[in-house]
């Protein structure tokens, strides 16, 4: 199974390629945020590198999000552009899925993975998992009502853009709630998109993920724009009056 | 290539479009699909960049495959992939961007970046098989308004720019304040139309006797005082009259200076270019200027001054065949100056 990699959802931009036998090589940007200069060229970096052509891939494995808007679209809109041009199939990977299963331990079973990824307005996108299992779904939450969903659990290693924003008061929750928490300031990476999209290849759960074609690929923004929002809550306030 | 011609594939996305083209020689338009989202942004009252960069995603792929499939080309017949990397929506664009930079990557062709307005500009090629620069150009749109000398395919030279609101964009806002609605050009060249437009003497701002600036934040102000000094009368307002006067006031002075502009460069042919080239009163204005003179006019047809990739992927012809190609760290420039 020959699988690339795209995760542009977060600060930094990386790609992976999972070659025939298993192996995982990753690249990432060296920038914040110019994930539209570096895509396209490491890709190409990381094919030649492998001595593959984009036709040869099996999947083309994109994080969908949740995410930051344009860099959800940066990484879908190559993926669809490129499956166009080659016919390979897509994987559309659950961006926090991905992320939290790839930090998950294996020598640490118990432990509880929380990516935070921050959705501004006072909230995050994250989730929960445990051992390669999501235990509290991922989407946008308000930060108070996520950290609601874990106060039974005992060690919990947070990471993600998040931390840097509400790291304090994940620290002060915690010391109330008496769990024991690490802070990590590692993103999301292709590495994990890799891994996960492989183990999505022969999961029924996933079964409508993977093998898309480029018009069935959609990001997965799980929110609505902002002017939408507003102007909706407008009719709906009209509608009642 | 494809029957001995040069065949560019050209993608637009830089605002409420998306597009996508194949062209010929640089000059003939074998397809050109053009997606609007004009309706989706009329409940906004203006175009949101955060939708319009969901709707660019959703339709890109969509437009390219039609695109090839209405000039009966295939993918392989693809020489070079020319797109818009500035200026516009900076989310919109990298639609497009990320869409090109795929196809060159997968299909191993040339990627070539075009200067949207450069895009506007080279509408005139298709429409004007014969033209050729120098010339001096009128770029006018929602996001620009420019006076631009042009010296050769792949040169040119800002002369005149606004200081403030494009023209498209003053005729918006004054739209609004006419309760006309969106997209305001259109509608004001329609209702203007029915109206005096010495009505209402709208000031003319010239700034200085030399010089090809503009200025349109002043006459958008004024017609809000007007609006409001009338209302406070308990008078009126006869729509007609007051959008036909808005208008001959801004017309009055684009034309004015283009007219100077093509005087002061001794150049005999002038072009037009841009969403708001499609104005009736305009056109009309610039041919009685030009006959006078004996300069000749090209104004493209109305789709041609619409965002389009035809004319995206006739700039980009240009610059391929000089040599001008980018490679696949193309950015995306909102702020793109020529
Ligand atoms: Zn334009």
């Amino acid at each position: 199974m020959r699988i690339l990699a795209i995760e542009t959802t977060g600060p930094i931009c990386s790609v992976a390629l999972l070659n025939e036998e298993n192996r995982i090589t990753e690249l990432r940007g060296r920038e914040r945020m110019n994930h539209l200069r570096s895509l396209t060229p490491m890709i190409d970096q990381l094919l030649q590198a492998e001595n593959m052509a984009p036709e040869d891939l099996d999947q083309i494995a994109v994080s969908v999000g949740p995410g930051s808007f344009t860099g959800i679209r940066i990484g879908v809109s190559t993926a669809r552009a490129m499956a166009q041009m080659t016919g390979v199939r897509l994987t559309a990977v659950p961006t926090l899925y991905a992320f939290g299963c790839g930090v998950c331990p294996e020598e640490d079973p118990a432990l509880v993975v929380c990516p935070m990824l921050d959705a501004r307005r006072q909230q995050v996108y994250a989730g929960a998992y445990r051992d390669g299992e999501e235990i509290v779904a991922g989407k946008p939450y308000p930060l108070d009502v996520f950290l609601d969903h874990l106060t039974d659990m005992k060690r919990i290693r947070f990471m993600g853009d998040g931390i840097a924003r509400y790291g304090e008061s994940v620290q002060e929750w915690a010391r109330i709630h008496g769990v024991e928490a690490a802070l990590d300031e590692e993103t999301q990476s292709a590495g994990y998109v890799a891994e996960l999209a492989r183990d999505m290849m022969d999961a029924p759960d996933f079964a409508d993920m993977i093998n898309l074609d480029y018009n069935q690929l959609q990001p997965n923004y799980m929110r609505k724009a902002e002017a939408q929002r507003r102007l909706e809550e407008k009719q709906k306030q009209g509608q009642r009056r | 290539m494809k029957d001995g011609k040069t065949i560019i594939l050209g993608i637009e996305s830089s605002c409420d479009e998306t597009s996508a083209a194949v062209v010929a020689d640089g000059r003939t338009v074998l397809s050109d699909i053009i997606s609007s989202q004009i309706e989706i942004h009329k409940a906004y009252g203006g175009v949101v960049p955060e939708i319009a960069s969901r709707h660019h995603l959703n339709n890109i792929n969509t437009v390219v495959d039609q695109a090839l499939e209405q000039a009966e080309t295939t993918i392989n017949e693809v020489d070079a992939v020319g797109v818009t990397y500035g200026p516009g929506l900076v989310g919109a664009l990298l639609i497009g961007l990320a869409t090109a930079k795929a196809i060159a990557l997968c299909k191993r062709i040339p990627l070539v970046g075009v200067h949207h307005i450069h895009g506007h500009i080279s509408a005139n090629y298709i429409q004007y098989p014969s033209l050729e620069p120098p010339f001096m150009a009128l770029v006018v749109s929602g996001g620009h308004t420019n006076i631009v000398n042009v010296t050769d395919y792949n040169q040119c030279e800002v002369l005149g720019a606004t200081r403030d609101d494009a023209v498209g964009e003053a005729f918006d806002k004054v739209a609004r304040v006419l309760g006309l609605g969106y997209p305001g050009g259109p509608k004001i060249d329609r209702i203007a139309k029915k109206g005096n437009p010495d009505a209402v003497p709208f000031k003319r701002v010239y700034l200085g006797r030399d010089s090809l600036e503009f200025s349109f934040s002043g006459i958008k102000t004024g017609v809000l005082n007007y609006v409001h000094h009338e209302q406070q009368l308990g008078r009126e307002i006869h729509v007609p009259d007051v959008a036909a006067s808005f208008q001959q006031a801004v017309l009055d002075v684009l034309v004015d200076k283009t007219m100077a502009a093509v005087q002061r460069y001794a150049r005999d042919t002038l072009v037009v270019a841009g969403g708001v080239a499609a104005n009736s009163r305009l056109r009309q204005m610039l041919q009685q200027r030009c006959d006078a003179a004996g300069i000749r006019l090209c104004v493209p047809a109305p789709v041609l001054c619409t965002d389009n990739a035809a004319m995206i992927g006739c700039a980009a012809y240009y610059k391929y065949i000089a040599g001008d190609t980018d490679d696949l760290s193309l950015d995306a420039v909102a702020g793109l100056t020529l």
